[in-house]
């Protein structure tokens, strides 16, 4: 793997080349194409709780991204895409190529991809991290909070089209297959017990799980035309690796999500039920519901209902009970500068400590003084060209 | 005498016909394309397609190149309210959606009616759409049904 210094070059040798080629790419035939997305916010809490990757007690302002989606077209219907990224929050600085993959349309009712190809799965899966294309700065927190439960990209292969039912309807599906890895996530084990005290101690490692002999699939029903679309999605995944030492069996697992987003004018509301299952009987369920309205042309409102939980089976102790549960309400003030640039102060109220979570979670739910209720505030922008 | 008045009146009723359907089109933008396209006229919901990239070749068999205006222009503006029934505002989102789930890119952008112009005169596929008081020579205006 690349370090992040060679990526930067890469990328910017990538884009120099493209920009002196092409000129002003937009607007030129669509042989090569160069965009890109980021933001910054700064994010807190209103007590010991980190909330995400970018909030904590003291206020975050190092949460930051950056990403280049360029694209080229070979011939008529062969196309390359790649999207770079580079961020930086609680995590430390990240790079990572989100995707790269070269499609075959043979009509826009097939089409084959092969690569490391964008998962899709879900409502934001794809444009997991584009913030000018939601109401809320952050994801809903089981695409990427602190459990980093959706991946965005799958290696293998996969077919998808959107053949039309009649007028206004179009039938949009994806079938594919090959490995997933989830996006990292820290986990906090008992390594051992103090000797005065006789607490446990806590080691935080971050850790990533990979999900091999995968099969997928999504169906969806669009109406671009009214504005709506619902449907659903599946993975399969034959085997589930996990970090060495870690607590989970899963075994073989399925992931499953339903969705439905309707936009009229300038009122939107979507919303998602996720639920996984494995083998090993610990699963998890989280669903959404968020609506927005926009005013005066340039300012949204917008709100937002989370519920996540995880389910371990009966007698199983392995996660405290206090950390298993999460529930948020959220409200959102945009101004939309333009489509590609949105200024966003968002809140939200959080029951539960499954995601707002102190720095030493386990040592805290032990001792039962982990604080369940967390106020946030995110204030930032974010843009996409 | 007779035979004149109803000569002149079907004349009359043919124009306010053809009128009648475009109207509406030269309000704020004519669809344009190249001389040697057959197509003469098209229902709003096809042309929608053809510019969101849904429709991907005319009936003959040859590659549509759809071109748009400047988000910001009122030409472009009229022609997405008429044929998408949503501002210019809604379709760049919905081109955001497709570039960053590497799904597909939006048309190439034109700066003005004459680069318009240009762009479809030059290639026998391509459709456009250009303000009521462009200068058409050149090209063939497409009315919508």
């Amino acid at each position: 793997m690349l370090g992040h210094g060679r990526w930067l070059t890469c990328a910017t040798a990538l884009a120099v080349t493209l920009t002196g080629s092409s000129g002003s790419l937009a607007q030129e035939a669509p042989r090569h194409s160069l965009q890109g997305f980021g933001g910054w916010a700064y994010g807190k809490t209103d007590n010991d709780n980190f909330f995400g990757y970018g909030t904590s007690p003291e206020g975050v302002w190092d949460n930051y991204s950056f990403a280049l989606n360029v694209g080229a077209r070979p011939m008529e219907k062969l196309s390359i895409r790649a999207q770079a990224f580079w961020g930086d929050d609680l995590r430390g600085q990240r790079t990572n190529l989100d995707y790269v993959f070269a499609e075959w349309a043979q009509s826009p009712s097939l089409k084959l991809r092969v690569g490391k190809v964008l998962v899709p799965f879900g409502l934001y899966s794809e444009t997991y991290d584009v913030g000018t294309l939601r109401p809320f700065y952050l994801l809903p927190q089981f695409y990427a909070g602190t459990l980093g439960l959706v991946p965005k990209a799958y290696l293998g292969g996969g077919v998808t089209g959107a053949p039309r039912l009649g007028e206004n309807w179009e039938l949009q599906y994806d079938a594919f297959g090959g490995q997933i890895e989830f996006e990292p996530f820290f986990v906090d084990r008992v390594t051992g017990f103090d000797s005065a005290t006789g607490l446990p101690v806590f080691t935080r490692t971050q850790e990533q799980i990979v999900g091999r002999d995968m099969i997928g699939g999504r169906l969806l029903l669009a109406s671009p035309a009214r504005g709506v679309d619902f449907g659903g999605s599946v993975i399969r995944l034959g085997s589930v690796d996990v970090p060495e030492g870690s607590p989970l069996e899963l075994g073989s697992a399925t992931l499953y999500n339903l969705r439905a987003q309707y936009q009229t004018g300038p009122f939107a509301a979507r919303g998602e039920f996720f639920k996984g299952t494995s083998e090993g009987d610990v699963g998890i369920e989280s669903l959404y519901a968020e609506a927005s309205y926009r005013f005066l042309k340039k300012w949204q409102v917008a709100a937002q209902y989370e519920h996540s939980e995880i389910l371990l089976a009966e007698g199983d102790s392995s996660i405290p009970e206090a950390l298993t549960r999460h529930e948020s309400f959220g409200l959102a003030l945009n101004f939309w500068v333009s489509p590609e640039f949105v200024l966003k102060l968002n809140g939200y109220a959080v029951d539960g400590s499954m995601l707002a979570r102190p720095e030493n979670p386990g040592l805290a739910a032990v001792l039962g003084t982990i604080e369940q209720k967390t106020r946030v505030l995110v204030l930032g922008a974010q843009f996409s060209f | 005498m007779k035979t004149f008045g109803r000569a002149f009146a079907s004349i009359l009723l043919g124009a306010a016909a053809l009128v009648g359907a475009s109207v509406h089109a030269q309000d704020g933008f004519r669809v344009i394309v190249s001389p040697v396209n057959p197509v003469t006229s098209l229902r709003a919901t096809e042309l929608s397609r053809l510019f969101l990239k849904k429709t991907v070749s005319w009936p003959t068999g040859a590659p549509v190149a759809a071109v748009d205006q400047e988000r910001t222009s009122s030409v472009r503006r009229a022609f997405s309210l008429e044929v998408h029934a949503k501002d210019p505002d809604a379709i760049v989102a919905h081109w955001q959606t497709m570039v960053f789930s590497g799904r597909d890119t939006p048309p190439p952008v034109r700066t003005s009616d004459a680069s318009v112009l240009d762009f479809v005169r030059a290639n026998p596929g391509a459709i456009g759409y250009v303000s009521g008081a462009a200068d058409t020579a050149g090209v063939k205006v497409v009315a919508i049904r």
